[in-house]
């Protein structure tokens, strides 16, 4: 009887063991899945533009009420969309360009009148599928090296063109050119990771220094067998 | 009064500044700048009292112009930045003062509470230059202010180093430069891996060395592959043979 009794008591601990090492297992696999959700989250945001568009918010507001509640619309429209944006749904270009103009805008107004913005999108263009937020960080390398490091007065152009068979899209700036030995980052990396498994090598992606001597970005995407 | 210069890149950035700065009594704005490299050009010649410093700016960031500034005679540094976690670490171990963007008008005012009180009692300016340069790492390029703006001198092309004064001649194969520095902080700055003492108030580029000649009392006649003939005394002998192996 004891001896059940001690052996149940010793069979108990060893369980309560085994399952506190299991849950504390669990726990890390928590662990790891917040903080690979967070680091995506903190990459999606960017903290550089985050905080500097809040500050032209601080300063507009000073000045004209209307203008800082127009950035501040645009930051939240732009920050629900990176919060929503999954990694394989796809958008109508239509969709994608409201957010690459709520980008471009708040940028204007940080940059104010040094960016010229050229849109040239035909209207058949516009219901074509695009991978979400895949066009983006384009934008964003077009406004980072070509307008944030440079002092002139830049321009950056995103043109869509569509063929019988596929999607061209180009986002071409001035102000910068690729430095010699210059190599992709993780950023063009994963648009064309992601590009390969939505539709295998269908697409493509390119960077290269154009005849104006600035930079642009090439995405063409297959029209057919698009995913939803 | 305090002569104060804005630099940030993004002109609302600046807007705000002015704004606030501008109700100051005793503040002069002396001058604004969108880039790295006319804002130092202007802090270098134009000696203001108190820069507030955007740190990501196109050209040279703010980290890398405070790194070129004379620690003891930098003007009052505030950094103003909008997110940069190495640098606000070292800026909080070193009572280095710096404005998070954004920022509203009461950290603005303690911000400048702090220069003020700062500016009247001016010790310790040096803290924030050391720790610009301590987030940028050695110096390659020199900053000299010329009438024209400011002349970048790659530091390998610096020959020697030859203190006079408060002032620093620097040699370069085919020119001469004047800078109000001392030479102990040019070589902090430059990094002493390139650079070797050989007298009291001279170092020189040590891939610069042609040949040595003893003289006497342990002194030695050093020339340099230019031609130029400098004095190694003894005391700095032994540092320099270890230091070529010799």
């Amino acid at each position: 009887m004891f001896y059940c009794l001690w052996l149940g008591l010793v069979y108990g601990t060893l369980s309560l063991l085994r399952s506190r090492e299991q849950s504390v297992q669990l726990g890390l696999v928590q662990k790891a899945l917040v903080e690979s959700q967070l680091a995506q989250l903190q990459a999606q945001l960017r903290p550089h533009f985050l905080f500097n568009t809040l500050n032209t918010v601080s300063s507009l507001m000073q000045i004209d009420i209307g203008r800082a509640d127009r950035v501040l619309t645009r930051l939240g429209d732009l920050l629900r969309a990176s919060l929503g944006a999954g990694d394989t749904n796809t958008v109508p270009l239509r969709e994608e360009l409201r957010l690459l103009r709520l980008y471009a805008e708040i940028m204007q107004e940080r940059f104010s009148g040094r960016v010229l913005m050229d849109w040239q999108i035909p209207e058949d263009a516009l219901m074509v599928r695009v991978p979400a937020m895949l066009v983006q960080p384009l934008l964003e390398n077009a406004f980072k090296y070509g307008v944030e490091q440079t002092t002139g007065i830049e321009s950056i152009r995103v043109i869509a063109r569509r063929d019988p068979a596929q999607l061209n899209i180009k986002i071409q700036n001035t102000g910068s050119t690729l430095p010699l030995g210059w190599r992709e980052g993780i950023g063009i990396a994963n648009c064309r990771e992601r590009l390969r498994v939505l539709y295998g090598g269908a697409a493509s992606l390119g960077i290269a220094n154009d005849a104006q001597g600035g930079v642009v970005a090439s995405i063409s995407l297959p029209l057919r067998g698009v995913p939803e | 009064m305090m002569r104060a210069v804005i630099v940030d890149d993004e002109e609302p950035a600046r807007a705000k500044l002015r704004r606030w700065l501008g109700s100051e009594p005793d503040i002069e704005i002396a001058g604004e700048f969108a880039d790295g490299l006319s804002a130092a050009h202007s802090i270098m010649t134009d000696s203001p009292d108190v820069v507030f410093l955007d740190i990501q700016m196109p050209g040279l960031s703010g980290l890398q112009i405070a790194a070129q500034l004379e620690p003891e005679a930098s003007p009052l540094l505030v950094f103003v930045t909008a997110y940069d976690a190495h640098a606000l670490a070292a800026f909080d171990l070193n009572a280095i003062d710096y404005l998070l963007k954004p920022y509203d008008e009461e950290r603005f005012r303690r911000a400048l509470d702090r220069v003020r009180t700062r500016f009247h009692a001016p010790d310790k300016r040096g803290s924030a230059v050391r720790v610009a340069r301590a987030q940028t790492g050695i110096s390659d390029r020199l900053f000299v202010p010329a009438t024209d703006g400011l002349r970048l001198i790659d530091s390998a092309d610096i020959h020697s180093l030859e203190a006079d004064d408060n002032y620093v001649h620097v040699y370069t194969g085919d020119r001469e430069y004047l800078l109000r520095r001392t030479l102990r902080d040019l070589l902090q700055q430059l990094g002493e891996q390139r650079f070797v003492r050989i007298h009291k108030s001279v170092a020189v580029n040590i891939a610069e060395i042609d040949a040595l000649a003893p003289l006497f009392k342990g002194d030695y006649e050093l020339r340099l592959r230019s031609g130029k003939l400098l004095r190694l005394s003894r005391r700095y002998a032994s540092d320099l043979f270890s230091r070529t192996g010799r």
